[in-house]
């Protein structure tokens, strides 16, 4: 068990050390074509809720590595600066923060279901059934 | 203890409705902290609710407090909140009060209507004032912060979210009407209790790195305590109809106004606000403003506050019959709360979730104020400037 432990450790460890890009995506049914660096942080940072004509559904990703790499490319801000920000619409009910998938495989499901919604990836975990909408580098 | 098991008793149920229901989330905030005065003659408080502060010894009062929110969403269009906070109060206790609870329809993307208890749209924090981890700060400043002890009203609002050019706008017209109670400054911390019919609309404006806010408040107001009813009694029995008519706060037509600024790039902070209180009675017509700036180095924000709060109205009378002039003079003095403080600060991102900081304050009664903000015993005579040491915890969860 703690062997087995180990390995998924160290398997997380290694994963976090390969994220060389990471990309935005939208589901391959959006109408939305591309997004700005701007966009995508005023839409991470609760600034904007909207996303091709309709209500944007945000998720993250549970991984810290990846979600840190991402806010700060995009934005510009740490995790605890973001836990902040969120806060402040949260309890102000003005946004509810970003759902949260608990692996890249539910993060695409979830997408690719729903056509408001947006994620982030590593660029290697990108299938047809999402549509990279702005890489991060 | 019975005020405790209800909070955890709360917490419970709360929590087995978050691990049933995707719908369903709760959130909570909460704030450790301990302040020190330099002086026992005088007492801080972050809030004119507060019936007594902190003097010269360490006091968790001011600014602890612990606050659970819980959501649930019926649709994509309808949703209810409510947020129950405890903290020291008016009452003197901590005893939890509900201080949000509405429903929450979206008529579109850009349009939503709320219905129940409302938070008041004051400042620019006002929405976040009592989550002390999403501010820089210890607390906001109370120069600007303490001029209303409301801090939300039972009505209706609208969000309208629009776009300017690019400038991301939200536009907030309110209605309703509110129940408070405040403690003067005096010693004592001698209670007043009031209503409200409120109005106004606030303006959020975001652009970039920048946010604009400006909002106007309006209100028919009364306010009622035992020492000023017995004053404007015993004025009318003396035949000064008029200057008792002054003092009685009877549905009078007050107002709050104010403009606000803030930017955030990331790694520089900077915040500003400038407030006009216009009151009525014992209650001065207030100008109040700060200027905060901060700097990220990594997981530590140091930054400095200046911060003033100036009474226009006269702070005395001229018209009072000999007998009563001392009282009534001496209760508009007390109503003088001009101060202007400095302060210096530390926050500290020290792990997940959890901002530990640090704020020195040194405060200054101005402008003929015997003690500024600090509850004082005036007949002592004039306070000196004094220090104000505040460390605290703030976690959200």
């Amino acid at each position: 068990m703690k062997f087995t432990a180990k390995i998924l450790l160290a398997a997380i460890a290694c994963t976090s050390l390969a994220y060389a890009d990471v990309v935005v995506i939208v589901s391959s049914k959006s109408s939305v074509a591309a997004l700005s660096k701007e966009q995508v942080a005023d839409l991470y940072l609760g600034k904007s809720q909207e996303l091709g004509g309709g209500s944007a559904v945000l998720f993250d990703l549970s991984d810290d590595s990846i979600k840190n790499v991402f806010y700060d490319k995009a934005t510009g801000r740490s995790l605890s600066q973001i836990k902040a920000t969120w806060s402040k619409l949260l309890f102000n009910g003005k946004g509810l923060p970003p759902k949260e998938a608990a692996n890249p495989a539910e993060l695409k499901k979830a997408i690719a279901a729903n056509p408001n919604a947006v994620g982030y990836l590593d660029s290697s975990a990108v299938d047809a059934s999402v549509k990279v909408v702005l890489k991060l580098d | 203890m019975h005020k405790i098991s209800l909070v955890i008793g709360c917490g419970v149920v709360l929590s087995c409705g978050a691990a049933q229901a995707d719908d369903f989330t709760v959130s909570g905030f909460a704030t450790l902290s301990a302040s020190r005065l330099s002086t026992d003659n005088a007492a801080f408080r972050s809030d004119s609710r507060q019936p007594n502060g902190a003097g010269n010894s360490w006091d968790a009062a001011p600014d602890s407090k612990v606050g659970v929110q819980g959501s649930y969403r019926f649709s994509d269009k309808l949703s209810a909140t409510v947020t129950g906070i405890a903290q020291h109060n008016v009452n003197n206790t901590t005893s939890p009060r509900i201080e949000w609870a509405y429903l929450d329809y979206h008529l579109s993307p850009s349009l939503e209507i709320r219905a129940g208890r409302l938070g008041l749209p004051a400042f620019l924090a006002s929405d976040y004032l009592n989550v002390n981890y999403t501010m820089t700060a210890v607390r906001g400043p109370v120069e600007v912060y303490s001029q209303l002890p409301i801090s939300h009203f039972d009505g209706v609002d609208a969000l309208w979210r629009t776009k300017a050019g690019n400038v991301n706008l939200t536009v907030q017209p309110m209605l309703g009407h509110a129940d408070f109670k405040a403690a003067f400054s005096d010693a004592a911390g001698t209670i007043a209790s009031g209503k409200a019919d409120v109005y106004g609309v606030n303006v959020v404006g975001e652009v970039g790195n920048w946010t604009l806010r400006a909002g106007y408040i309006g209100a028919k107001v009364s306010i009622e305590s035992e020492p000023t009813d017995q004053l404007i009694a015993g004025l009318q029995g003396m035949g000064a109809g008029d200057v008792a008519n002054r003092l009685a706060y009877n549905k009078e037509r007050s107002s709050f106004s104010g403009i606000g600024i803030a930017y955030d790039n990331g790694t520089l902070i900077g915040q500003s606000e400038y407030t006009m209180r216009r009151a009525h009675s014992f209650l001065a017509d207030t100008n109040a403003w700060y200027v905060l700036g901060g700097y990220r180095l990594g997981k530590f924000t140091p930054y400095a506050i200046a911060a003033q709060q100036k009474a226009i109205s006269p702070t005395s009378w001229s018209d009072v019959p000999a007998p009563m002039s001392s009282f009534v003079n001496g209760l508009l003095a007390a109503g003088n709360t001009s101060q202007r403080s400095l302060s210096l600060g530390m926050r500290w991102d020290f792990m997940k979730n959890v901002a530990a900081k640090a704020q020195y304050s040194r405060i200054t009664p101005d402008h003929g104020s015997s003690a500024g903000l600090l509850m004082y015993d005036a007949s002592k005579g004039p306070l000196n400037a004094q220090n104000l040491l505040t460390f605290s915890l703030d976690t959200v969860f």
